[in-house]
C-alpha cells in the first residue's frame, strides 16, 4: 500500500486530474439512473407465493387500479351523481387507464328486481334529475349487495370510482393527471385518490421531498460537528469532497450498468456519508497526530505520515465492510440483494477516494497543526476517552457485566420486534395519503386485498351449488373477522341475480339448488353486462373463482392472522378434488416480511462468519476474529433491542441498515486492533498503555465519527415519514452503540484474553520477543 | 327513457329501400359507381342488405385476451315489417345449461317509450319482464353494442351523420379476399346522435362490388380507436320482390383496450321466408306454442 500512497503524494496534480476524468466519466451515468417501483418484482419468481400470485393475476387479469372517492353529506343528489358520471368519462382520458374498465355508479352492471320487473344493465344509465328518480337509484343500490358497501358507503356519504390501469403504468403521470381531475371536480364534495400507484407516488414523492430537505441538512450538521472537533476548514472540506465524489461515482456507476434505484438504494448517499466520514476522520486525525508530533515535516511527508500506518487497517476495513454488504445477497428480496451488491462497490469507491483525494490534497496544502487532544471545547472529550479506557482496563469485570446486562435487555427487546410494513404508519398524521387510506377503509372496507382462488377439477365446476355455497360460507366467515372490511365473490353475483328473479325470497339472496338454475342466472348477468364484467371473480371457463377480501387494517400481524384463518377454513372445507390458492397484495407483503426476517437472520450469521473468518485469516488467530466481532455483535444487539422497545418495525430499510452497520462496526474494531499492535510494536508498550494510546487516536476517530453521524442523522428524525424517521434513529443508535462497544469492550477482551496476535507486529510476522503481555495497574487513571 | 334497439339490423337486408336513392345496385356501371357521393354509398350499403324478415342459427364466440373462449348458439328471428318497431326473438341452444333461454324484444314506434323485453329462464319456468338497454350498452355481453347492430347509415342514419370520402383502396377482408373499397368517415352531427352514440367517429370500408361494409373502425368520445369490426364471407340471398341482398356470414368485433373479441358466424341464413307473427309474443316466449 505504501508505494501507492507515495505515488499519489508525489504526483498529486496528476492524481487529481485522473480522478476528475474518472468522475466525469462515471458522472455521465447519472442521467441514465432510473427508479424502479414495481413491488411485484421484489420477490424471486420461483417463490411459491409469487408463483401463485402471478398465476392468479394471470387468470383473473389482475391490474393495478386507481380509486377516486367522493364524499359529501349525501351522494344521492343530481350534482354529485353528475360528477360521478363526468369523472367516470373523463378518467378514460387519463394515461394508462383502460377505458372499458372503469367501475362507478354510472358504469357498473346491475341486476335487480324492481316493481316493473327485472332491471339489468348499467346501474345509472342517466343521471337522475327528479327526487323520484334519485330514490329509484338509491333503491337499486340498496338492493345490490355487490354495490352497496363496495361502491357506495352504507351511510350514503361516500362513493367510489375505480379505474383499472394498463401494465407498466407510470405512477407519476397517473398521479398528476388524477389530481388534476380531482382539483377540477372538487367542491362542495371532497375528493380522495387512492390505489397502489397513487399510494406509491405519495410515498416516493413525500419521502423524496423529506430526504431532499433533510439529507443536505444532516450533511451540513455533520460538517459543523466535524469542524467543532477539528477546528479546521480542510478537516471538513476534504472529507466532504471525497464523500460527494463517492456519491457521484456510485450513482453514476448504477446508471451505467443499468441498476435501477429502489427505495432501499435511495439510502445510498446517506450511507456513503457515514462510510466516507469514517474513513476520512481516521486519515485527518492521523495527519494532525503526525504534524503535532513532528514539527519539521514537509506537506508531502505529513500527508504520507497520515496514511502510512492507515493503509492496512483502511484496506482491511474496506474489504470486510464490502464483504459484509455483499452478505445482503442472502436476502430473497430483489431490492435488498441489489443493494448489497451496489453497496459493496460503493464502499470500495469510498475507500479508494478517501485514501486518494485526501492525501493528494494534503500534499498540496500547507502544513497545519492541531493538537486534537487539547482543542478548546473538546478537552472534556479527551477526558471521557481516557476514562473509558481506564474503566475497561481497571474494572474489566464491571464493564463485562454491564455489557452482559445490556445484551440481556436487548434480547428482550429483540423478541418484541415486529416485522412487516404497516402502511398506515408510513404517512404522517393528516397527510392526504393517510387521510384517503382511512376514508376508503372506513367507508368501503379498505384497499388492501387478500385473494383466494378456488379451483374445480373440471370446466364449469364452479357453477355447482356445492362450490358456490362453500364460497359464500367462506365469505360470511371472513366478514366476521376483525380487520375484514368487505368481501366479494362470484357467489354474490349468483345470489344477487337469484334474489332479483325471486322476489318472494324477500330480498335475501341464496344459492340455488340446481346447477342449471345457477348457470341460467349467471347467463342472465353475463348477457346484461359487458364482456369481462366479472372476469375478476371467475375465469372464462368457470373453473376457478376468486374471492376478494378487502382489509381495513394495515397491521401486518392482522394480515398474517387473516391469511392463516383463510387457509384453515379451506383446509377444513375444500370440496373433493378442488384446489385452493392465495394471492393479493396482502400476501405479497406477508411473504416479503417473512423473507426479510429469514434473510436478516441468515445475513447476520453470514456477516459474523465473514468477519471472524476474514479477521482470523489476517491475524492468523481465531481469537482476533472473535475479539473483532464481539463489539459488532454487541452493537447489533443493542440496535435491534432498541428497535424492539421503540416499536420500529423490521422492514426492508431496517434490514439493510443493520447489515451496513456491521460493516461500519468492523471498521472500528480493525482500526483499533491494528493501531494497538503498531503501538505495541513501535513503543514496546504493554496492553494497557497501548490501549490508552490507541484510544487517544483511533478511539477518538471512532467516537468523533459516531457523534458526527449520530448528530447528523438525528436531524433526519424530524421527517414526518416514519420510514425516514426510523432510518435516522437506527443510524444514530447503531453508530453510538457500535462505537461505544468497540472502545469499551475491545480493551477488556484484550486484557482478559491476552491474545498472541495482539503482541505481534503485522500479520504474518513472528511474535516479537520481550513483549510479554502482562497486566499492570495503569498509572494513567483519568485526572 | 327510450332506447332504440335496432337489433341485428347490420345483418339485415331488403331491397325495399333500394329505389330510395334511385339506382338499381346490381346494374350500376363503374362510371355510375364513381359518381356516387359518400352519402349515396352509405344508402346503397343499406339497400344492399336490407330485408323484411331474417332468420339464422348464430354461433357467437367470445374470446378473451388470453384466448379463452365462450361459445353460444342461438336461433335468431327478426321481423322488420314495421321499420320503426323491430321485433327480435332469440333462443339459445348452447351452452347446454342455458338451453332454451329465450329473449323477446319488441321495439316501440314512439322514440320516447321503452322497448318491451321479455326473458324466459327454463330453470324458473316463467317469463320475466326485463328493462331496456341503452344504445351504447353491450349486446348480450358481447363486444357489440346495441348501436352496432342498428343500420347506422341508412335512410335514417344518413340524416344524423356527415360523410366524407377519405380515399379508395384495396384491402384484404378477414378471410384474405381482396376488396376494392371506398373509405368513408362518418361523424354524428345531430345533437341527439352525438348524445346517444358511443362513437365520436367511424371509418367504414365499403366494398365497391356489393356495397358491403367489410371493415369499420369505431372511435370513442375521447377520439380514440376503441373497436374494430370486420365482416367477410359476403353471400347473396334472394329477397322479397325478386331482389338480392348481400350479407356477411362472418362478423368479428374486437375491443382494442381489452383484446376481447366476439366472432359471429351465421348458419342456415334465410331472408324474407315468412316467420309466424305469433313468434314475437310473450306467450310464445313462455311456452313456444303458436
Amino acid at each position: 500500500m505504501k508505494w501507492y500512497f507515495k505515488a499519489i503524494i508525489d504526483w498529486p496534480r496528476t492524481t487529481l486530474l485522473g480522478l476528475l476524468i474518472a468522475t466525469v466519466l462515471l458522472g455521465l451515468g447519472l442521467p441514465k439512473l432510473e427508479i424502479r417501483n414495481n413491488s411485484d418484482s421484489e420477490l424471486p419468481e420461483s417463490d411459491p407465493i409469487v408463483a401463485t400470485k402471478e398465476r392468479i393475476d394471470e387468470i383473473f387479469g389482475d391490474k393495478s387500479a386507481i380509486l377516486i372517492g367522493i364524499e359529501t353529506d349525501n351522494i344521492y343528489n343530481t350534482d354529485t351523481l353528475q360528477k360521478v358520471a363526468d369523472l367516470s368519462l373523463e378518467l378514460e382520458k387519463v394515461d394508462y387507464v383502460i377505458p372499458n374498465e372503469i367501475t362507478s355508479l354510472s358504469t357498473v352492471n346491475n341486476v335487480v328486481g324492481t316493481d316493473e320487473g327485472l332491471a339489468i344493465g348499467t346501474l345509472m344509465k342517466e343521471v337522475p334529475a327528479t327526487p323520484e328518480e334519485i330514490a329509484a337509484l338509491q333503491r337499486k343500490v340498496d338492493g345490490n349487495d355487490m354495490i352497496r358497501g363496495a361502491l357506495v358507503s352504507d351511510d350514503h356519504r361516500f362513493t367510489a370510482i375505480v379505474a383499472n390501469l394498463k401494465d407498466g403504468a407510470d405512477q407519476a403521470t397517473v398521479y398528476r393527471q388524477v389530481y388534476d381531475l380531482i382539483r377540477k371536480y372538487e367542491g362542495p364534495e371532497t375528493l380522495y385518490a387512492s390505489g397502489e400507484k397513487i399510494f406509491s407516488e405519495e410515498i416516493d414523492s413525500g419521502v423524496q421531498a423529506d430526504s431532499n430537505l433533510l439529507t443536505p441538512l444532516s450533511l451540513l450538521m455533520i460538517m459543523a460537528v466535524l469542524y467543532f472537533f477539528l477546528r479546521s476548514p480542510r478537516g471538513v472540506a476534504l472529507p466532504w469532497l471525497s464523500i460527494v465524489i463517492s456519491i457521484v461515482w456510485t450513482l453514476g456507476f448504477m446508471g451505467h450498468i443499468g441498476l435501477k434505484q429502489s427505495v432501499v438504494s435511495s439510502m445510498l448517499p446517506a450511507l456513503l456519508v457515514i462510510i466516507g466520514s469514517s474513513f476520512s476522520i481516521h486519515i485527518m486525525l492521523h495527519y494532525y497526530a503526525a504534524t503535532r508530533d513532528n514539527g519539521s515535516l514537509s506537506p508531502k511527508q505529513a500527508a504520507f505520515s497520515a496514511v502510512e500506518h492507515l493503509g492496512r487497517p483502511l484496506f482491511l476495513a474496506g474489504i470486510t465492510s464490502s464483504l459484509g454488504a455483499m452478505s445482503l445477497v442472502v436476502f430473497n428480496v430483489l431490492s435488498i440483494r441489489e443493494f448489497g451488491i451496489i453497496f459493496s462497490v460503493a464502499i470500495l469507491f469510498s475507500l479508494f477516494l478517501c485514501a486518494t483525494v485526501i492525501p493528494s490534497l494534503l500534499a498540496m496544502l500547507k502544513i497545519q497543526v492541531r493538537d486534537t487532544d487539547n482543542l478548546r471545547g473538546t478537552r472534556w472529550l479527551t477526558g471521557v476517552l481516557q476514562r473509558m479506557t481506564w474503566l475497561s482496563l481497571n474494572r474489566p469485570l464491571l464493564v463485562l457485566t454491564a455489557f452482559a446486562l445490556v445484551a440481556t435487555l436487548s434480547v428482550f427487546g429483540i423478541q418484541r420486534i415486529e416485522t412487516g410494513l404497516d402502511v398506515a404508519s408510513i404517512f404522517p398524521d393528516g397527510h392526504r395519503g393517510k387521510v384517503s387510506l382511512d376514508k376508503f377503509g372506513d367507508n368501503l372496507g379498505g384497499v388492501r386485498v387478500l385473494s383466494v382462488m378456488v379451483e374445480a377439477p373440471e370446466s364449469g365446476g364452479i357453477k355447482s351449488p356445492e362450490y358456490l355455497r362453500k364460497i359464500a360460507e367462506f365469505e360470511a366467515f371472513m366478514k366476521e373477522q376483525p380487520g375484514v372490511g368487505h368481501a366479494t365473490s362470484f357467489s354474490d353475483v349468483v345470489m344477487q341475480v337469484a334474489k332479483s328473479l325471486n322476489p318472494e325470497w324477500g330480498g335475501v339472496g341464496r344459492i340455488p339448488d340446481t346447477r342449471n338454475e345457477i348457470a341460467q342466472y349467471l347467463f342472465l348477468y353475463d348477457i346484461s353486462g359487458t364482456p369481462g364484467d366479472f372476469a375478476n371473480l371467475v375465469d372464462y371457463d368457470y373453473r376457478r373463482a376468486r374471492i376478494q377480501v378487502t382489509l381495513n387494517t394495515s397491521d401486518p400481524d392482522d394480515h398474517a392472522r387473516l391469511y392463516r384463518q383463510a387457509r384453515d377454513f379451506w383446509s377444513a372445507n375444500l370440496p373433493q378434488g378442488a384446489n385452493v390458492e392465495f394471492g393479493g397484495d396482502t400476501l405479497f407483503w406477508i411473504a416479503q416480511s417473512e423473507y426479510v426476517v429469514k434473510g436478516k437472520v441468515l445475513n447476520i450469521i453470514l456477516s459474523v462468519c465473514i468477519i471472524i473468518f476474514f479477521v482470523s485469516l489476517i491475524y492468523r488467530a481465531i481469537s482476533a476474529g472473535f475479539i473483532a466481532v464481539l463489539p459488532v455483535v454487541m452493537g447489533g444487539l443493542v440496535t435491534f433491542g432498541v428497535m424492539g422497545f421503540a416499536g420500529i418495525r423490521l422492514d426492508i430499510a431496517a434490514a439493510c441498515i443493520s447489515g451496513v452497520m456491521a460493516g461500519i462496526g468492523i471498521d472500528f474494531s480493525l482500526h483499533y486492533l491494528d493501531r494497538l499492535r503498531v503501538h505495541r510494536r513501535e513503543n514496546n508498550s504493554d496492553i494497557p498503555e497501548a490501549c490508552h494510546k490507541t484510544q487517544m487516536l483511533v478511539g477518538r476517530s471512532i467516537i468523533y465519527d459516531a457523534i458526527t453521524n449520530a448528530v447528523g442523522f438525528f436531524v433526519v428524525t424530524a421527517s414526518g415519514f416514519v420510514v425516514v424517521k426510523n432510518f435516522g434513529y437506527l443510524l444514530a443508535i447503531s453508530m453510538m452503540a457500535t462505537s461505544i462497544s468497540v472502545v469499551l469492550l475491545v480493551p477488556v477482551l484484550l486484557l482478559l484474553t491476552k491474545p498472541r496476535f495482539a503482541s505481534r507486529g503485522t500479520a504474518g510476522e513472528t511474535t516479537e520477543p520481550g513483549i510479554a503481555p502482562e497486566r499492570t495497574e495503569t498509572a494513567m487513571a483519568p485526572q | 327513457m327510450k332506447s332504440r334497439i335496432g337489433i341485428l339490423s347490420l345483418l339485415l337486408g331488403a331491397c325495399s329501400q333500394a329505389m330510395a336513392i334511385g339506382i338499381e345496385l346490381s346494374d350500376m356501371t363503374e362510371a355510375e359507381k364513381e359518381a356516387l357521393s359518400p352519402r349515396e354509398v352509405m344508402l346503397a350499403n343499406e339497400a344492399s342488405r336490407k330485408s323484411i324478415t331474417e332468420q339464422s342459427n348464430m354461433k357467437m364466440t367470445l374470446t378473451n385476451a388470453r384466448g379463452d373462449k365462450r361459445v353460444r348458439d342461438v336461433l335468431m328471428l327478426i321481423d322488420d315489417s314495421n321499420q320503426l318497431a323491430r321485433k327480435t326473438y332469440l333462443e339459445f341452444s348452447s351452452p347446454r345449461d342455458v338451453k332454451d333461454v329465450r329473449i323477446l324484444t319488441l321495439e316501440k314506434e314512439e322514440i320516447t317509450e321503452d322497448d318491451d323485453r321479455w326473458l324466459y329462464l327454463p330453470a324458473l319456468k316463467r317469463v320475466r319482464r326485463i328493462s331496456a338497454s341503452n344504445k351504447s350498452e353491450s349486446f348480450m355481453g358481447t363486444d357489440f353494442s346495441y348501436e352496432d347492430f342498428e343500420i347506422a347509415d341508412g335512410v335514417v342514419g344518413s340524416k344524423n351523420h356527415e360523410y366524407t370520402l377519405l380515399r379508395e383502396e384495396t384491402i384484404e377482408d378477414a378471410l384474405g379476399v381482396e376488396k376494392h373499397c371506398w373509405v368513408i368517415e362518418a361523424i354524428p352531427v345531430t345533437e341527439h346522435q352525438i348524445r346517444e352514440s358511443e362513437n365520436s367517429k367511424r371509418i367504414i370500408w365499403v366494398d365497391q362490388e356489393h356495397f358491403a361494409a367489410i371493415q369499420e373502425h369505431y372511435f370513442n368520445k375521447n377520439g380514440e380507436l376503441f373497436k374494430i369490426r370486420t365482416s367477410s364471407d359476403v353471400r347473396p340471398y334472394p329477397a322479397e320482390g325478386g331482389k338480392t341482398v348481400w350479407r356477411p356470414m362472418r362478423i368479428e368485433m374486437t375491443t382494442q383496450a381489452t383484446g376481447h373479441k366476439t366472432t359471429v358466424l351465421l348458419n342456415d341464413f334465410k331472408v324474407d321466408e315468412g316467420i309466424p307473427e305469433n313468434v314475437f309474443t310473450r306467450s310464445y316466449v313462455a311456452n313456444q306454442q303458436l
